[in-house]
């Protein structure tokens, strides 16, 4: 449909003005005489696809064309990016900033907490939003925080642009579960008292070990299944509306993410979803290197890094070191993958995690692939987002230079057709 | 980390034998400066460049022949002003001019390892900014299994703090260090007086002048034996023989120090090391006309007191729209981004500093800064030739150094690169994967 009609709106070549356009021409659904017109020496699709040079052309907030050489519609704004690059925006699968719900501040509650939505946190003001899309992402997929063992739902967002767009709902809701030291690790903030040790502690209802924490899941499963099964309450007292939250996960109607960061919570993960009979996503996933061939044969998609030379406090709780090839390893096993950036930004950021997997040997169209195309799709925003093609929303990048590499930056970066970052002032010279 | 340096004998070698010549071939030389030379000839002997030209360059028939076709050849960077290698950073005792990295830096740390990943032929160990007057400094070459063997300069340089210290305010660090200088004057005068009075004794001479008068014309008589080792290397920096590393972390620091260093007429031998605010000191610096070192943080973010709105600066930009030279340094040290001293440069260019300006801050400029602009910091004959040879554009980050020389001789190959071979994989290699033979030949 949107291919058809483009395909009537494009007859009007550059030098054609619509006005001489005859009466019997068939009325138009739509012109495109207020349409955005992007032209750069490189424009990736995402998908390995590129034009040199291309074009990409957004009306309303989405695209509607995407090429080489395409017809320039009449009346529409040209913004010449020059000897640019031009890429989707990026998108983070498993962003940790944005909300004021992290560390600390945490539902502390109950271990088990499904049924709440990170969404209802999101601090929409925050300057971390604003960094990200500097940095040229434009979606991140906040993921719900690591010290609940089976945590909040997930919520997506755009970085930038008017806040009631902002939220994108994914084709289904994502739920995550954290293994390993970290639930424990991160509930220790919240402490008994020191005159009771100032230890994690039965007090506060925490798993203070890795059994425990893998114990907390598979008692929460059964008990969901229990109450689907017989409407029998939970002995934990687990709120029935965790236990429906649960229940989802189980029918597959909520999709699951497990984090690990050490080898060994890839195998307890494994063993979990063997039970319980699940479909998961792996989250962060330090030592994949490690695990490559369990991953490959059972197809589970990978949501890699961050890769930082000093864990940042979330990583500190856990020993694992990532292996600096993980995603040219994981490209060549064949598994789906992205990459993240967690809670950095800047220069700890998703460009230069792309770059540092470009240094260590993942070839340049995957890279963008990883943190574009495969990201919308393990986060389930590829209806919205991560590839530059018509229909989608016109959230673009464009570069100085090669993208990823240490020395380019975006200096433009659109999300929705606005222009949310103009280093160079290309839209206010267009538009004075 | 401490790791046992398979690099060090390759060193220790070097230094035993620098009468060896060698020749790196077939590459494209790239200077800090812009100017490039394809297939590029660099000749090294006795440590020292002889030659650097086009194909047709003679190459000496003993020289040790490095093929780098299809490479980039670039002047070992220099790392102007670190701490690595130190277990602590700091001296615990606010004014001890008299410790010494000597009996702190650690030749089998993996930094060193990780400087010849990053192509820096040469780094000053200086202790950290925590302190009122510091220790000694060294400039040491990144390999070798003992710091003597390391080391290019010994007892280089003095680390001074106008920023005050933790847990001190401005007054007191300012006293401290006047102090410091006006405690070693009287004390000079002491030693002044007494060694007058021994003058005259040797020769039975009856001291018949006031203490002033005798202090005047001791002064003469000292010499740095009759100090004690916790006045010796203050005097001697205050008397301009040793250079001053003075941190200054705000622009207000900048133009304290400056005052000051002035009065002690030491301004000439001082070298800044600034935080990032010290940007608005930018004209301030320009006129002391003294190097610049950059904190590895190069982005400066402050927030409006009152409205909350932040604005950020990149740092670099401020003092190359000022033409001021400066120096880079990496924030942290290691693999990861901005731990790599080339990264810094890169950023300087994505933000729009000129190229030539980004990559003399990483050589030419940081060399002069430890006073070796004329032996260190590019490709020319008379240099010292320590040169990386590189998989690609110095800027590039899928480049990785292929092969290091430090004054003429290899110290590292990323093909016998054991460890970030299992950094890269994450699997442990058989010890045997170190020691293939390098793959330099005989002309």
């Amino acid at each position: 449909m949107i291919a058809t009609l483009l395909a009537a709106a494009l007859t009007a070549t550059p030098g054609t003005a619509p006005e001489t356009a005859s009466a019997a021409t068939p009325a138009l659904p739509r012109s495109l005489a207020d349409a955005v017109v992007l032209q750069a020496a490189e424009v990736h699709v995402g998908d390995g696809t590129v034009y040199k040079p291309g074009v990409v052309i957004v009306q309303d907030g989405r695209i509607v064309a995407v090429g080489a050489g395409l017809p320039i519609p009449a009346g529409g704004q040209v913004i010449d990016c020059g000897a640019a690059f031009l890429t989707p925006g990026l998108v983070d699968a498993a962003c940790q900033l944005g909300t004021n719900a992290l560390f600390g501040s945490a539902e502390q509650g109950s271990e088990v907490i499904p049924q709440l939505d990170t969404g209802d946190v999101l601090d929409y003001f925050s300057l971390e939003f604003e960094q990200l899309a500097a940095d040229g992402v434009t979606t991140v997929f906040v993921t719900g925080e690591a010290s609940a063992v089976i945590s909040a739902k997930g919520v997506a967002v755009k970085t930038a642009g008017p806040i009631a767009e902002r939220r994108l709902a994914p084709t289904k809701p994502c739920v995550k579960a954290t293994l390993g030291a970290e639930t424990s690790g991160r509930g220790a903030f919240n402490r008994s008292p020191s005159r009771f040790g100032g230890g994690p502690s039965y007090a506060i209802r925490r798993p203070t070990t890795r059994m425990g924490s893998a114990w907390v899941f598979r008692k929460a499963l059964h008990d969901s299944i229990a109450f689907r099964d017989a409407g029998r309450a939970s002995s934990d007292g687990l709120d029935p509306a965790a236990m429906r939250a649960l229940g989802d996960v189980l029918s597959g109607a909520t999709s699951l993410r497990m984090q690990v960061r050490e080898a060994l919570d890839f195998d307890t993960s494994v063993r979990l979803a063997d039970e319980f009979g699940l479909q998961f996503v792996f989250e962060y996933a330090t030592e994949a290197a490690q695990r490559l061939d369990v991953i490959a044969a059972r197809k589970i998609p990978v949501i890699f890094g961050p890769v930082r030379q000093s864990d940042s406090t979330f990583e500190s709780f856990e020993s694992a070191t990532p292996a600096l090839e993980t995603p040219k390893l994981l490209a060549e096993h064949g598994i789906v993958f992205c990459l993240t950036a967690s809670d950095g930004s800047g220069d700890g950021g998703l460009a230069r995690q792309t770059g540092l997997a470009i240094r260590f040997g993942l070839d340049r169209a995957k890279a963008l692939r990883a943190v574009t195309v495969d990201a919308a799709a393990i986060a389930g925003l590829d209806q919205r987002v991560g590839r530059l093609a018509p229909g989608l929303d016109a959230d673009l990048v464009v570069w100085n230079g090669k993208p990823f590499d240490d020395a380019s930056k975006p200096v433009l970066v659109l999300i929705s057709g606005r222009p949310v970052v103009d280093v160079q002032g290309r839209f206010r010279k267009e538009n004075p | 980390m401490v790791l046992s340096s398979h690099l060090a004998s390759a060193l220790l070698a070097a230094v035993a034998a620098l009468g060896d010549s060698a020749a790196i071939r077939g590459g494209t030389i790239v200077n800090p400066d812009g100017t490039r030379i394809d297939k590029g000839v660099v000749v090294i002997q006795g440590g020292k460049i002889t030659a650097v030209g086009g194909p047709e360059t003679a190459i000496p028939p003993d020289a040790v022949v490095h093929e780098a076709d299809g490479k980039i050849v670039f002047p070992g960077m220099v790392l102007a002003h670190t701490q690595i290698s130190l277990d602590v950073a700091n001296e615990n005792v606010p004014v001890a001019p008299f410790v010494n990295v000597y009996d702190a830096i650690e030749p089998n740390s993996a930094e060193f390892e990780d400087c010849l990943r990053g192509a820096i032929g040469t780094v000053h160990v200086i202790q950290g900014h925590n302190t009122v007057i510091g220790g000694l400094s060294r400039i040491v070459r990144p390999a070798g299994d003992m710091v003597d063997y390391m080391t290019v300069r010994p007892d280089y340089a003095l680390k001074l703090s106008i920023t005050p210290r933790g847990g001190f305010n401005r007054m007191t660090q300012m006293a401290e260090l006047r102090a410091a200088f006006a405690n070693l004057a009287n004390h000079i005068e002491s030693v002044a007086e007494r060694r007058f009075e021994e003058e005259k004794k040797k020769k039975d001479e009856k001291v018949l002048i006031l203490p002033e008068e005798a202090v005047k014309q001791g002064m003469a008589l000292v010499t740095i034996d009759d100090l004690d080792a916790r006045w010796r290397t203050l005097w001697r920096a205050s008397k301009g023989e040793i250079p001053l590393f003075v941190h200054c972390d705000r622009a207000m620091d900048v133009m304290h120090g400056i005052e000051w260093l002035k009065e002690l007429k030491l301004l000439e031998k001082s070298v800044f090391v600034v935080g990032t605010e010290a940007f608005k000191a930018v004209e301030a610096l320009k006129t002391a006309g003294r190097p610049v070192i950059l904190s590895g943080v190069l982005v400066h973010k402050e927030s409006d007191p009152l409205t909350g709105k932040v604005t950020e600066t990149f740092v670099p930009k401020v003092f190359a729209d000022a033409g001021v030279p400066f120096v880079l340094q990496p924030n942290g040290f290691g693999f990861s981004a901005d731990g790599m001293l080339w990264y810094q440069a890169a950023r300087c260019v994505r933000e729009g500093i000129a190229r030539d300006v980004a990559l003399k801050a990483v050589t030419q400029a940081a060399a002069d800064s430890i006073g070796m602009g004329d032996t260190l910091g590019s490709l020319a004959v008379g240099k010292w030739g320590n040169v990386a040879i590189l998989s690609g554009d110095p800027l590039d980050q899928a480049t990785f150094v292929d092969r290091m020389l430090i004054e003429g001789r290899l110290a590292y190959e990323r093909a016998n690169d054991r460890r970030l071979k299992e950094l890269s994989t994450g699997q442990d290699l058989p010890p045997a994967a170190a020691t293939a033979p390098a793959s330099s030949s005989k002309n």
